[in-house]
């Protein structure tokens, strides 16, 4: 029943982005937050979707992937360029509904807003679509461990993702055998009152937490019992290794971000 | 019931890159009121069938029949409820799926979903709780505050509370004492003769196999491999082998000593029954 949800959405195929360091892929996804707003104009936006669409491309994560990312903001696009296009009223009026009149210029504005939200949507995917959870908490930290000194317990905070994002798989797992057990017994989560249903449901959530608390303290004892005394010290068994294409990457990003100033700006 | 698996296939995550194929172009029966062991390694797909019994999965492909019901790709679920009633099903780890304040109203969880008449169930919850094993005093107490075991017992009550015709059992016994093991077993198959019922028990356990069930069915990478009785497929040794499913101690005892003439039956099985032709046998053998 939940077998079909994919976590982390980590999609394992070769390609040179998925082979750069996670903390390169983190640096060029600010980069691009940046970048994405000096488009304005119609040769900028169509330079950034021919940019995402190579990184894309590049990525080779099927498209499927980067759609069903982009479906749960999809609304939030539409309602932008909605409001966009009754709101400005600049160029010519094109029809009239409901008494808002809607220029051209309107829908312009509302298609650059909407293909800029698009791109940070793809971007932000593409990170979690080509680094493994584990790559990408390791990336966090490194990034973490200089604010360190005022007081951020970066490891901890490191080792907390690190443990959720492992877990999930293990919840949805449970969740589903819980589900299954729960419907064999004749359980039925999609039919009847409001009062039956949710009656229904705790036969679902209190054997998952239940569990997960069991987990939990399992757990900690293991750590305990492996010696496990928090960060100081400690060496790790995966190093990030930031190589020349990492750096490569940055440049042609940062490039990337004075090609579309100089275009909006000169 | 009678319950039949025509060529079903089965893929987890159709569609997606993590695709797999559990089940492999299943053609079996199982024939009613039998005791039949589903075995296999881990992986062999004998979850993923057992599954399909009561529409917990849907075939990607083929058709189950179980009694009159017909589970095909697309089944509505108005088909697969009543099918649920008729088919009791003990996961692994039964004792994960408790939540009731009290073991009452745990056990009552199947039979109201159902709509049973709870009067009628209400008045059996003693008997039955006697009959896994359990004292009527805790009908009252939070299942939470019971040792693993008893938990357990709970959760197989609250499964033969809705009188299944069919009952499926998933490794029952995993994780328990050789005597609750034993014990638990013992009562599935007494409850499969006193009601007339077709039981399933999923296992790794060749030796369940072959000291509870009238039928044998070997999977392995999503197909049936070797039907019979235990017997004749205990026989087939060198595949069995292959397929990293060991033949049950007494049986191999049993083929190595006919092996070197001792007069064994063939037939025998289980532990008991060797030991008994072995008493039998001992003074003529043992004595020049």
């Amino acid at each position: 029943m939940l077998q079909n949800i994919v976590i982390g959405q980590y999609v394992p195929v070769e390609s040179p982005i998925h082979r750069l360091d996670a903390r390169s892929k983190i640096l060029a996804v600010l980069l691009m937050a940046v970048v994405v707003f000096l488009a304005n104009d119609v040769v900028t936006n169509a330079i950034l979707v021919t940019f995402v669409s190579l990184l894309v491309l590049l990525s080779k994560v099927p498209l499927r992937f980067f759609i069903k990312g982009m479906l749960p903001i999809f609304i939030l696009i539409a309602f932008t360029f909605i409001l966009h296009a009754l709101f400005t009223n600049e160029g010519e009026v094109l029809f009239t509904v409901l008494g808002f009149s809607v220029y051209s210029g309107g829908v312009i504005q509302g298609l650059f807003i909407a293909i800029r939200i698009g791109a940070l949507v793809v971007i932000a995917s593409l990170l979690t679509l080509t680094t493994s959870p584990i790559d990408l908490t390791d990336g966090f930290e490194a990034y973490l461990r200089p604010f360190k000194r005022f007081g951020v317990p970066s490891h901890e905070i490191a080792l907390m993702m690190a443990i959720s994002i492992r877990l999930i798989p293990t919840l949805l797992l449970e969740a589903d055998r819980i589900l299954k057990a729960q419907s064999a017994r004749g359980a039925d989560f999609t039919k009847g009152s409001l009062k039956t249903r949710l009656n229904t449901m705790t036969a679902f959530i209190i054997p998952l937490f239940v569990r997960s608390f069991k987990r939990a303290e399992d757990m900690a004892t293991a750590m305990d019992a492996r010696g496990y005394r928090g960060g100081e010290g400690r060496t790790k068994l995966r190093i990030l290794k930031w190589q020349g294409k990492d750096t490569v990457a940055i440049v042609l990003i940062v490039l990337f971000g004075c090609t579309l100033g100089m275009l909006r700006y000169v | 019931m009678h319950i039949k698996f025509e060529d079903v296939t089965y893929t987890y995550m159709l569609g997606s890159p993590f695709e797999k194929r559990a089940l492999n172009g299943v053609d079996v029966s199982i024939s009613s009121g039998s005791f039949t062991a589903v075995v296999g390694s881990t992986g062999s797909g004998k979850s993923t069938l057992m599954q399909h019994i009561n529409g917990l999965l849907v075939p990607t492909s083929g058709q189950v029949t179980v009694g009159s019901t017909v589970l095909q790709p697309g089944v509505k679920r108005k088909v697969i409820k009543p099918l649920r009633k008729k088919v009791g099903m003990v996961f692994q780890y039964p004792e994960h799926q408790l939540f009731g304040s009290t073991v009452e109203e745990d056990i009552l969880f199947g039979p109201i979903q159902h709509g049973m008449s709870v009067e009628r169930v209400k008045r059996r919850l003693p008997e039955l709780l006697n009959l896994v094993g359990l004292h009527e005093d805790y009908l009252h107490e939070s299942p939470f505050q019971l040792s693993g075991g008893q938990m357990r017992r709970v959760a197989i009550a609250g499964v033969l509370a809705t009188e299944p015709e069919v009952l499926i059992l998933d490794e029952p016994a995993a994780g328990l004492d050789p005597s609750g093991h034993r014990a638990l077993l013992q009562l599935f198959r007494s409850w499969h003769e006193e009601h007339g019922l077709t039981t399933v028990l999923v296992t790794h356990d060749m030796e369940d196999a072959a000291n509870y069930a009238d039928d044998v069915i070997v999977m392995n990478e999503g197909s049936v491999k070797l039907k019979g009785k235990p017997i004749d497929v205990f026989r087939e040794v060198e595949s069995l082998t292959a397929m990293n499913l060991a033949v049950p101690p007494a049986v191999r005892i049993g083929m190595a000593l006919r092996r070197s003439n001792w007069s064994i039956d063939v037939t025998n099985q289980s532990s008991e029954q060797l030991a008994e032709q072995l008493m039998t046998n001992w003074p003529e053998k043992g004595g020049h």
